[in-house]
Order: structure tokens, then sequence, then C-alpha cells
């Protein structure tokens, strides 16, 4: 009887374990979330997101840093980055700078062409230049 | 013959100054190498980094949104943020400097010429004099920077803790590349 109750609490340990080391492993080797599996937080129009950048940085880092935001513009260049992926500006009231969007894919950006009006989603980094938004994919 | 030397240095001269002289790009590239004794892809890309150089004056500046650097592993990428750079509170890096040698480059000729940064890096609200070397490549009116160097991770208070001290380095290798255009100013 006594037999049977360790087997079955080193089982039920063994279980537990591999169970763990299966969710260590799979957080381990989770790959970043594509952006289309993410939920939107936000919708801006361009100029007003480069605009709250411009008049308080950090109040803005505080509300628009590392979310998930759908911007809409109307698009002042369409280029490709150093690395070959495509990335296009949105203009705004600054002459020079505006929201940039870097693709993660080349999938929808092809057809992008300067004058666009569009809402474009992406994660925002922060202020550099122009406003960012990393790894964005074309919404409409 | 005297008079058409000095006309030909004026002339020159005059277009010199009235050459193109900022350049700028937002979408340079930085790769992020931090490697320890056991390989566990520690990597990272970032393809929006800024940078605007001054060919009248040498001054040169880098701007680097710590968030757009991407990691494979979604955890990876998150201890970064988090637990070393806190990219929250200090969401990004600039590099603030002067090419040394200025005056061996020849902005009109195309041509590779090795040179030297000097100035100063702020990233992780420490700020930190440096002083690095690259190859910056004319072609054609524009301008290709490319520098690789190393940081050593302590010099920005970036603690690495101990149970993941065989996976990171302490020191991490990084690398720009950079293209510059005119920015038509």
């Amino acid at each position: 009887m006594k037999n049977t109750n360790l087997k079955k609490t080193i089982l039920f340990a063994l279980v537990l374990g591999l169970i763990g080391a299966g969710a260590g492993t799979y957080l381990w080797f989770k790959p970043v979330e594509k952006i289309e599996s993410m939920s939107t937080d936000l919708t801006i129009p361009a100029n007003e997101l480069f605009t709250a950048f411009e008049m308080d940085e950090d109040a803005a880092n505080g509300l628009y840093l590392n979310k998930v935001i759908e911007v809409t513009g109307i698009i002042k260049e369409v280029k490709s980055n150093e690395n070959g992926l495509p990335a296009v500006i949105f203009e705004t009231d600054d002459i020079v700078f505006g929201v940039m969007c870097e693709f993660e894919s080349e999938d929808g950006a092809a057809a992008i062409k300067v004058g666009d009006l569009l809402t474009i989603k992406g994660i925002c980094t922060g202020k550099l230049l122009d406003v960012i938004l990393n790894r964005s994919e074309l919404i409409n | 013959m005297k008079k058409i030397i000095l006309l030909a240095i004026v002339l020159g001269f005059v277009q010199l100054t009235n050459a193109q002289s900022k350049y700028m790009t937002r979408t340079g590239t930085v790769n992020f190498v931090a490697e320890g004794p056991v390989k566990d892809d520690v990597k990272a890309i970032n393809n929006q980094a800024a940078c605007v150089f001054d060919a009248a004056t040498g001054e040169i500046v880098f701007q680097i949104a710590i968030k757009s650097f991407v990691f494979k592993k979604a955890l990876m990428q998150e201890h970064f943020n988090e637990n070393y750079l806190e990219s929250h509170k200090y969401p990004k890096a600039v590099l603030k400097g002067k090419l040394t040698n200025l005056d061996k480059i020849d902005f009109n000729k195309n041509g590779k010429y090795p040179v030297v940064v000097n100035g100063e890096m702020d990233m992780h609200g420490v700020k930190k004099q440096i002083n690095e070397k690259g190859i910056l490549e004319i072609t054609d009116g524009k301008i290709t920077l490319n520098s690789a160097f190393q940081v050593t991770l302590a010099d920005y208070n970036i603690n690495i803790p101990k149970i993941v001290e065989n996976k990171l380095a302490k020191v991490a290798d990084v690398t720009l590349a950079m293209e510059l255009a005119p920015t038509g100013k």
C-alpha cells in the first residue's frame, strides 16, 4: 500500500516537473508576437500623435510608448530601410518630420503611394527625428 | 596662368561653401549581439536609427529608440527592455560626436575613408565619452557610414543577474550601417 502511494507521489512529481519544464521551454522559446495578432490600444491621427511628442515628449512617452497604435494620415514618403524592409512616413504639420512606420514584412506595403490616405498599425517606440511605429502593418 | 589658378580656387571654394553639407537617414540599421559562453541567440536588430551628419563641421548625431530593437525570442526582448535597458525610463540612446579627421575627406569624390568619431554616448541614463572608428564611403553624393564597436554593459549601469551570466556577454558587439542622403537644405 505504502509502495503504491510512493509510486503515485513520484509519478505526480514527475508529471508536474514535465509540465513545468514544458511551460518553461515554451516561454523561453516563444517567438516575438506578430503585429497582426496584437490588439490595438488606441487610434489617432498622425498629426495629433506627432504634435503630442513635439509639445511634451515625456508626457507623450507615458501615453504612447510601447502601445499598439493605429495611425491615420496622408503618406508623404515611401522608402525602404537599410535592411530592405519598407518604411513610410505620414505627413504632419512639420515640414520635414512626421510619423514613420517600419513594416514587419513586405506584405501589403508594395502598393502604397505618396498621397495615399491610410491607416497603419504598429508599436510606438518613441520619437527620434520622427515619431516611430515599429513592426507595422497596413490596416486600410 | 596664376589668375586662372586663382579663379579655379575661388570657384572651387564658392562651390564648396554652396555645396550640400547636411546628410541624414531615419532608417539606419543597428545590430546588437551579446552572446555569452552558452550560445542563445542574444541578438537584436533595429532598423530605425536616425543619424544627422554635417559635412561642413564634422558633427554627427545618432539617435536610437531602445524599444525598436527586435529579438527573435519574446522573453529576451522583454528582459532587454524591462530589466536591462529599462526603456520605459530611458527610451532612447543618443550618440553625439564629431569626426576628428574631417580634413582628410573629399566629399566631392567617390571613395572610402577611415574615420574616427569622438563624442559622448548617452544610454540608460549614463553619459560616457567615446572614441570609435568607422568607415565612411562616398558614392555619387551619398554617404554610407559603417562602424563596429563594443559596449561594456556595466559602463552604462546595465547589470546582468548571476542566473543569466553564462548566456549574456558582459561586452556587447554593436554594428552600425547608415546610408546618409543629402537633406536638400
